[in-house]
C-alpha cells in the first residue's frame, strides 16, 4: 500500500511538471502579453513593467555620446535577427558603441532617435527574455511551489498568497455542496434502484432528468428572486468569509443549494445504477437463500458494492465541485479560486496561471489517490499491490 | 433633421437652451434645476449669465476655409473662430454643472428596499487588485484611492473645474508653464506627521522612477524632464521639474503650456504618499494595517475581491464638511450582482447596468434613473496604409453611409449621440470647445464617393472585415455595421470577434481593416482626443499619418492663449475629419441608479465621485 502511494506520489509530480511546462509555453505563445491594454502604453513605460516582472534585458550605454544609424523598427511588431545593430553612440573621443540585438526576436523599447545625445549608463532599448531562457529562470521556483508575483496585482500579492485566499473559500462551499448532494441523492437513489420500475423510481428520475438540464445560472437567479428578494430570508450576496462563525450560516445557505442541487441528479443516477446491478448479482441472491430479510440485504451486503461506481465518480467530482463553481461564485459574488481559472489566462497573468494549474492538477491527483485507497475498503476485489 | 438634432442635442448642455419635442432621439432632456446658492451664481451681473453665444453671429463674414491646416493669419484664425464656433475666452459660458451632464431622468417614484441609514454610503466598483496612488490606473482602483489621498485640487462636484485640496492656492507663469502651489499648513497624515510639500516630490518621482513601473508615468510625463527620467534616460531624478521651494510651496515646470493641468492635477497619480511607510512595509505599504494616508477618508478593512470599509478622517483639514461617517464599497465585476445588490438594500447606487436594466427603467420611467453624458468615443478604426482604404473617398462613404441614429435609437438604446465627429460634445460645456460637425448621414453621396473611388454600387470593391473583442454590445454593433454596409454600399462585410488580448495584438500589428474601439478622456481637453490620431501616438491604429496635422497639435501644445488654442485645436479636428481615419459611432452616456435620499452626486464627464462631496439624507 505505502508503496503504491509513494508511486503514485512520485508519478504525480513528474504529471505536475510536463502540466506546468506545458501552460508556461502555451500561455507565452498565445497572443498579447500581460501589459497590452485599452489604452496602449508607450513603449517606454511597458518596457519598465517588463524590466520589473524579469521579463526583459535592457540595454544601455556604456558611453556618452551621441546617438546615430538607428534602426527603423515597430515596438513588438519587427523581428529582428541576433547582431542586428539597433543604434551607434559616438562619444566625444574614443570608440563608438554599437547596440546590437543579443538574440532573434523584437524589441519592447526603443527610447532613442538620431541625433539624440545620451548619458553613459542610460536606457538604449529593452528586449524580451527568450521564452527558453524565462522558462529556466523560473522553473526552479516552479518546483519549490514558489510562483512569484501575480502581475495583475502589480507585484503587490504573490500567487501563493492569492490561491491562500481563495482557495479555502471554495473548499468551503463546494464541500458544503458536495455533502448536501449526497445527502439528497444517494438516498434518492437507492430508493430507486431498490423500487425498480415502480413511480417511485419513476419520478426520482424524471426528476432528476429536469435537474441536470437545468444549470446552475437558471437556478441560482431563481433561488435568489424566491428566497433573497422575494421572501428575504436569505441574503442575495456575498459570502463573509473573513467572520468565520455561525453569524454568517445565511450567506452559505443559497450558494451551496444551487451549487450542490446541480450534482444531484448525477449522484442519484450513479447510485440507482450500482444498486440495480448490484441486487441482481448472484452473492445478493444467495444472501437472499440464507434468509436474510431485505433490510440487512441492503445495509450489510448491497450498499458497499451499490456506492462503487459512486466512490470512482466522487475523486474528479470533488474537483470539478471544487473548482467548477465558476457561475456559482460570479452569481453570489463569492471571492473565491473560480475567478482564478478564467481572468489570469485573459490577463495572461502567466504566474498566476501557473499556480492555479498545479493546484487544479494537485486536486485531481490527490482526490483520486484517495478514491483509490477508499476503493481497496470497498471492494476487497481491488488491491493495490 | 439630423443637422436640426444635433444642433439641439449640442446646446443640451446649456441651461438656457430646451430642445423640441420632436427629437427624434427620445423624450427631451430633463435637466435638474440647479440650487439656490447656484442659481443666485448664475443670476449674479459679476458671474455673467450664460450666452447663446455658440452660434456664430449672422452678420459677421463666414468664409469656410478650404484647408484648416493652412491657419496662419489673425484673419483667418478670426474665420475659423466663427466657423468652429469656438468661444472667446471671456465668453466662456457658467454653466450649472448638474445641467451639463444629464440626459435622461426617470419621473416615476419607485418603491425601494429599506437601507440602514447610518451616514454610510454603500455603492460598487469592479475590483481594484491594487490600491496604491502611484501605480493605480484603472478606474475601480481611481475610485477607491481618491478618497484616501488628497492631491493638490482635486475632482469638484460635477463637472465643475477642481477645486483647492491638499493646496491653497497656486500661481502660473505668464508663460504658461510654471505652477507655483502653496500647500495649506495644517495637513497631516492619518499617522500624525505633517503633510508637507516633499511628499509631493517623493511622490511624484517614485512614480516616474523606472524601477516602479507605474502605468501612470505617463501622466506626469508633463514635466519637465519627467519623460527621460522615466524612460532612462537620465539616471537621476534632480532634472525632473518638480522642487520642494519650503515645507509648503511646490514648483512645478512643465514641458509646455498646458491649461488642462490643473484637471490633471486631480487624477491620483498626482497624489503624496508616506515615504516612511513605503520604506518600512515595501509592497506590502498599502495593506489595511499598513496604510498611512491624507485624504477625507482612510481605509479600515481591505477583503480582497469582497468590499473595501472606508472611515471618515477626523484629521483631515477639511473634516468638518465631510458628511458621511463612512463607506462600504462592495467589489462587483457583473451587471446582474450590481442590480440584486441594489435591489436588495445592499447599497445606494448600481453602476454599471446591463442593457436590458437600463431599457426597462426607461420605459418604465424609474425616478432612480439617471443617464449622464460622458467623455467617451466609441469609433471603428480604419486601417489606412494598404487595401481599398486607402483611398479617402472609400473611408468617406463608409462613414456617410452608417445610418449612426438608426444604431443608437434601436441597438444602445440609452441616449448615446450619434457622432459625427471625435470629441465629445460635452466639452462645449465646461471650456467653450464647440463641436464640429463631421460627415453627416448621406448615402446618397456615399454612393457618389464609392463610384467616384472606383467601385459603382459596390461592384470590385474586395470583402471588408471588421474585427471586435468578443462581448456582446461590440456583437451588435458589428452586426449592424456590416448589414447596414451592405444595403447601402452593396459591400461585403465580415465581422469577427476575437478574444481581448489577441485584438490588441493584430491593432497593434496592423493586420486588419476595420476594428473597433474607442477613447475616453484622461482630463477635459479636446487636444486628449487630438493626440490619438498624432503619427507619433501609440494608440494611433489607422496608421494615419499627416504631417500637417502633427503639426497643428504641436502648435496647440505650445500655444498659451486660451482661445487661439481652440480654434487650432478646432481647425485640426476639421482636417482630421476629413480625412476620415477613422468612423465615428457614437457618444457615450453612463446609466445609474440612485436612490433619491443619496445627495451630492452629480454627473461628471469621467464618472469621478469624491466621497467629500456625498451626503445622505
Amino acid at each position: 500500500m505505502l508503496r503504491f502511494i509513494l508511486g503514485r506520489l512520485f508519478s504525480s509530480l513528474v504529471v505536475l511538471w510536463v502540466l506546468v511546462t506545458l501552460s508556461f509555453f502555451l500561455m507565452r505563445f498565445a497572443p498579447g502579453g500581460p501589459f497590452d491594454a485599452d489604452k496602449k502604453l508607450p513603449a517606454a513605460v511597458e518596457a519598465n513593467k517588463w524590466m520589473r516582472f524579469s521579463m526583459g534585458v535592457e540595454l544601455t550605454a556604456r558611453v556618452a555620446g551621441t546617438i546615430s544609424q538607428r534602426a527603423t523598427v515597430t515596438e513588438k511588431v519587427t523581428e529582428l535577427a541576433s547582431g542586428t545593430t539597433l543604434a551607434v553612440i559616438t562619444p566625444e573621443s574614443g570608440p563608438p558603441q554599437k547596440i546590437t540585438m543579443p538574440f532573434d526576436g523584437q524589441v519592447v523599447a526603443l527610447k532613442v532617435n538620431d541625433g539624440d545625445k545620451v548619458e553613459a549608463g542610460a536606457s538604449i532599448a529593452v528586449i524580451p527574455k527568450p521564452v527558453f531562457r524565462q522558462y529556466l529562470d523560473s522553473i526552479g521556483a516552479y518546483l519549490t511551489l514558489d510562483f512569484g508575483v501575480t502581475i495583475t496585482s502589480d507585484g503587490q500579492r504573490t500567487v501563493n498568497e492569492e490561491l491562500m485566499r481563495a482557495l479555502p473559500i471554495s473548499l468551503t462551499l463546494g464541500g458544503f455542496a458536495m455533502f448536501f448532494a449526497l445527502l439528497l441523492g444517494v438516498p434518492a437513489g437507492l430508493i430507486a434502484g431498490l423500487r425498480h420500475n415502480s413511480w417511485l423510481d419513476h419520478s426520482v428520475m424524471s426528476a432528476s432528468m429536469v435537474g441536470i438540464s437545468i444549470p446552475t445560472m437558471v437556478s441560482g437567479p431563481i433561488l435568489i428572486s424566491l428566497f433573497a428578494l422575494g421572501l428575504g430570508w436569505f441574503p442575495a450576496q456575498k459570502w463573509e468569509a473573513a467572520t468565520a462563525d455561525w453569524s454568517t450560516w445565511q450567506h452559505r445557505v443559497l450558494p451551496v443549494i444551487t451549487l450542490g442541487l446541480a450534482y444531484v441528479p448525477t449522484i442519484a443516477r450513479l447510485t440507482r445504477g450500482g444498486m440495480l446491478e448490484v441486487i441482481r448479482s448472484d452473492w445478493i441472491r444467495t444472501a437472499r437463500a440464507k434468509g436474510l430479510t431485505d433490510g440487512t440485504i441492503v445495509r450489510r451486503h448491497a450498499m458497499k458494492g451499490a456506492i462503487l461506481p459512486l466512490v470512482s465518480w466522487l475523486g474528479p467530482g470533488m474537483a470539478s465541485i471544487i473548482t467548477g463553481s465558476v457561475v456559482v461564485e460570479s452569481l453570489f459574488g463569492i471571492p473565491g479560486l473560480a475567478e482564478n481559472f478564467v481572468k489570469p489566462a485573459l490577463n495572461r497573468d502567466y504566474p498566476m496561471v501557473i499556480g492555479v494549474v498545479v493546484v487544479y492538477a494537485a486536486i485531481l491527483v490527490l482526490l483520486n489517490l484517495v478514491v483509490d485507497i477508499v476503493y481497496t475498503f470497498l471492494d476487497p476485489r481491488v488491491s493495490l499491490d | 433633421m439630423m443637422k436640426r438634432w444635433m444642433a439641439c442635442s449640442v446646446l443640451t448642455g446649456l441651461v438656457t437652451a430646451s430642445c423640441g419635442s420632436d427629437n427624434p432621439h427620445g423624450p427631451p432632456p430633463r435637466l435638474v434645476e440647479p440650487g439656490a446658492e447656484r442659481l443666485a451664481q448664475l443670476t449674479s451681473p459679476a458671474a455673467g449669465t450664460p450666452k447663446a453665444t455658440d452660434a456664430p453671429d449672422a452678420g459677421a463674414p463666414t468664409r469656410v476655409l478650404e484647408d484648416p491646416f493652412a491657419l496662419t493669419s489673425e484673419a483667418e484664425f478670426e474665420a475659423f473662430r466663427l466657423e468652429c464656433g469656438a468661444l472667446q475666452p471671456k465668453e466662456v459660458p457658467v454653466l450649472d454643472p448638474i445641467a451639463i451632464g444629464t440626459v435622461f431622468r426617470g419621473k416615476k417614484p419607485v418603491t425601494l428596499p429599506a437601507i440602514p441609514n447610518d451616514g454610510i454610503y454603500r455603492w460598487m466598483e469592479g475590483n481594484p487588485e491594487f490600491i496604491d496612488p502611484n501605480k493605480v490606473a484603472e478606474s475601480a482602483g481611481t475610485a477607491v484611492v481618491s478618497n484616501l489621498f488628497e492631491t493638490l485640487l482635486v475632482a469638484a462636484p460635477g463637472n465643475s473645474p477642481p477645486e483647492p485640496g491638499a493646496a491653497e492656492r497656486f500661481e502660473t507663469s505668464p508663460d504658461g508653464k510654471t505652477f507655483t502651489f502653496h500647500l495649506r499648513k495644517n495637513l497631516v497624515w492619518t499617522d500624525g506627521k505633517p503633510t508637507t510639500a516633499h511628499d509631493f516630490v517623493y511622490s511624484w518621482t517614485r512614480a516616474l522612477d523606472p524601477a516602479t513601473g507605474s502605468k501612470n508615468a505617463q501622466q506626469l510625463w508633463i514635466i519637465e524632464g519627467a519623460k527621460e527620467y522615466n524612460e532612462g534616460k537620465t539616471r537621476s531624478a534632480d532634472k525632473v521639474g518638480v522642487k520642494a521651494v519650503d515645507d509648503h510651496t511646490l514648483v512645478v515646470t512643465l514641458v509646455g503650456p498646458a491649461p488642462y493641468f490643473p484637471d490633471l492635477l486631480a487624477y491620483v497619480a498626482f497624489a503624496p504618499v508616506p515615504r516612511w511607510a513605503i520604506e518600512k512595509h515595501g509592497e506590502q505599504w498599502t495593506r489595511p494595517a499598513n496604510i498611512v494616508t491624507n485624504g477625507p477618508f482612510k481605509l479600515s478593512k481591505w477583503l480582497e475581491r469582497d468590499r473595501f470599509e472606508l472611515t471618515k478622517n477626523e484629521t483631515y483639514w477639511d473634516a468638518a464638511n465631510v458628511k458621511l461617517k463612512g463607506s462600504v464599497i462592495y467589489v462587483s465585476d457583473s451587471e446582474a450582482q450590481n442590480l440584486i445588490l441594489y435591489q436588495s438594500g445592499q447599497t445606494h447606487t448600481a453602476f454599471p447596468l446591463a442593457p436590458d436594466t437600463i431599457q426597462n427603467a426607461i420605459s418604465q420611467s424609474r425616478s432612480d434613473l439617471r443617464i449622464d453624458h460622458n467623455a467617451c468615443v466609441y469609433y471603428y478604426v480604419l486601417r489606412m496604409d494598404k487595401g481599398p482604404l486607402k483611398d479617402v473617398r472609400l473611408r468617406r462613404a463608409l462613414n456617410m453611409s452608417l445610418d449612426k441614429k438608426k444604431l443608437t435609437q434601436h441597438v444602445l438604446g440609452a441616449f448615446q449621440t450619434p457622432a459625427t465627429n471625435l470629441v465629445p460634445l460635452m466639452f462645449q460645456g465646461f471650456m467653450g470647445y464647440a463641436p464640429i460637425e463631421g460627415d453627416s448621414y448621406d448615402p446618397d453621396l456615399a454612393k457618389q464617393l464609392l463610384q467616384a473611388a472606383g467601385y459603382p454600387g459596390g461592384k470590385g470593391l474586395p470583402p471588408l472585415d471588421i474585427i471586435y473583442n468578443t462581448f456582446e454590445g461590440h456583437k451588435r454593433i458589428a452586426e449592424f455595421a456590416s448589414r447596414n454596409w451592405q444595403e447601402a454600399l452593396g459591400a461585403t462585410v465580415t465581422a469577427a470577434n476575437m478574444e481581448w488580448k489577441s485584438l490588441l495584438k493584430q491593432q497593434l500589428a496592423g493586420d486588419f481593416q476595420i476594428s473597433r474601439s474607442a477613447w475616453c478622456a484622461d482630463y477635459p481637453d479636446p487636444l486628449n482626443f487630438l493626440e490619438v490620431f498624432h503619427s507619433s501616438s501609440e494608440n494611433n491604429y489607422s496608421a494615419y499619418k499627416n504631417p500637417a496635422y502633427d503639426a497643428m497639435l504641436d502648435r496647440a501644445r505650445k500655444e498659451p492663449d486660451a482661445w487661439k488654442r481652440r480654434v487650432i485645436l478646432c481647425a485640426a479636428e476639421k482636417g482630421l475629419l476629413k480625412d476620415t481615419p477613422f468612423v465615428p459611432m457614437y457618444h457615450y452616456t453612463r446609466s445609474i441608479l440612485l436612490r433619491p435620499e443619496v445627495k451630492g452626486h452629480l454627473p461628471q464627464f469621467q464618472d469621478h465621485h469624491l466621497l467629500k462631496w456625498i451626503s445622505i439624507e
